[in-house]
């Protein structure tokens, strides 16, 4: 993919959605990886017992799944800058999270081409999980 | 800061600011940022090909941005809760009121400035940046903001990220 510029960006444009479906093999990964111990990731009983239909996705992958969104679009010569999201919403094994976002600023500051977005995920019936906010500095062509 | 009335009293105001004192990890490995990378199922080449990422502007191989989730406490299991959590350590945080005994992630900003690379020490700095309260639909909400500053072992700064939590 050509590596986008900031001359190539309008406010208000949305940018390419990416879908993420977590599978538990990846959630015992993310578990591990991070070593959290908390059995609603990984034991469907105990998430039954908090009242999950399955093992829930952990928090952060709605995180990683706006930071992959964002990285894709920044492109290697891109970067993001500034990152905020929170976990409204929990998503469970099954559930398919989609990475959303639009351009809400274009700007320069400090000899630093950059954008605001507002970002979310959503699940496949729509309901946002993780609302969040970003800045990405972005190459220009001059 | 919003007070709202009383809710913030003394003994949590005397939080603010409070450095709650460093951590550091051990070693950053190409291990442990491959084994993110497929955690997180973002297999991006610029965190498991070291011949890609010599090529591009970074010069080698880095870690997704969100890395730092991997620096948690890891208490032994019997220090666990029996869901499988960790309680906070003793002293790392404020006294809520005892009218809000609720506890709920309310989210994290961070700001990048350098990557994570194979061979780093990251340090984390612990500190509570703020405790103010709100008025919400259901009653009163007490937020605590915790700010952790990570740097390398060249004295760098790595990245800053702010989690709050709100007490309701």
């Amino acid at each position: 993919m050509a590596q986008l510029c900031w001359e190539d960006i309008q406010e208000g444009m949305e940018i390419p959605s990416l879908a993420k479906k977590p599978t538990s093999v990846q959630m015992f990964q993310m578990s591990g990886v991070t070593w959290n111990r908390h059995r609603i990731h990984y034991d469907k009983d105990w998430a039954k017992v908090e009242g999950y239909d399955d093992i829930v996705i952990h928090g952060p992958l709605h995180g990683n799944a706006l930071m992959e969104l964002l990285g894709k679009w920044v492109g290697v010569e891109g970067m993001v800058w500034k990152f905020a999201y929170s976990n409204r919403a929990f998503a469970i094994l099954g559930d398919t999270l989609t990475a959303k976002g639009k351009v809400t600023r274009k700007y320069t500051t400090d000899g630093k081409h950059c954008a605001d977005l507002e970002i979310w995920v959503e699940k496949q019936d729509g309901a946002v999980t993780a609302p969040g906010t970003a800045t990405v500095v972005l190459p220009s062509r001059g | 800061m919003v007070t709202q009335g009383s809710l913030i009293i003394d003994e949590m105001r005397a939080w603010i600011g409070r450095d709650l004192g460093s951590v550091t990890s051990e070693v950053v490995t190409q291990r442990d940022i491959r084994r993110y990378a497929q955690a997180i199922a973002d297999y991006n080449p610029l965190y498991l090909d070291e011949e890609y990422a010599k090529k591009t502007p970074y010069g080698g191989i880095i870690a997704p941005r969100l890395f730092f989730g991997v620096m948690g406490e890891d208490p032994n299991e019997p220090d666990l809760r029996p869901d499988g959590t960790a309680a906070p350590e003793g002293g790392t945080t404020p006294p809520m009121p005892e009218s809000l005994p609720r506890r709920m992630a309310g989210g994290s900003e961070f700001e990048f400035f350098l990557p994570v690379r194979p061979g780093d020490a990251i340090t984390v700095n612990r500190r509570i940046a703020d405790i103010f309260a709100r008025q919400g639909r259901t009653g009163s909400l007490v937020f605590t903001v915790t700010e952790m500053t990570y740097t390398n072992q060249r004295g760098e700064v790595v990245a800053i990220c702010r989690n709050t939590l709100i007490a309701r």
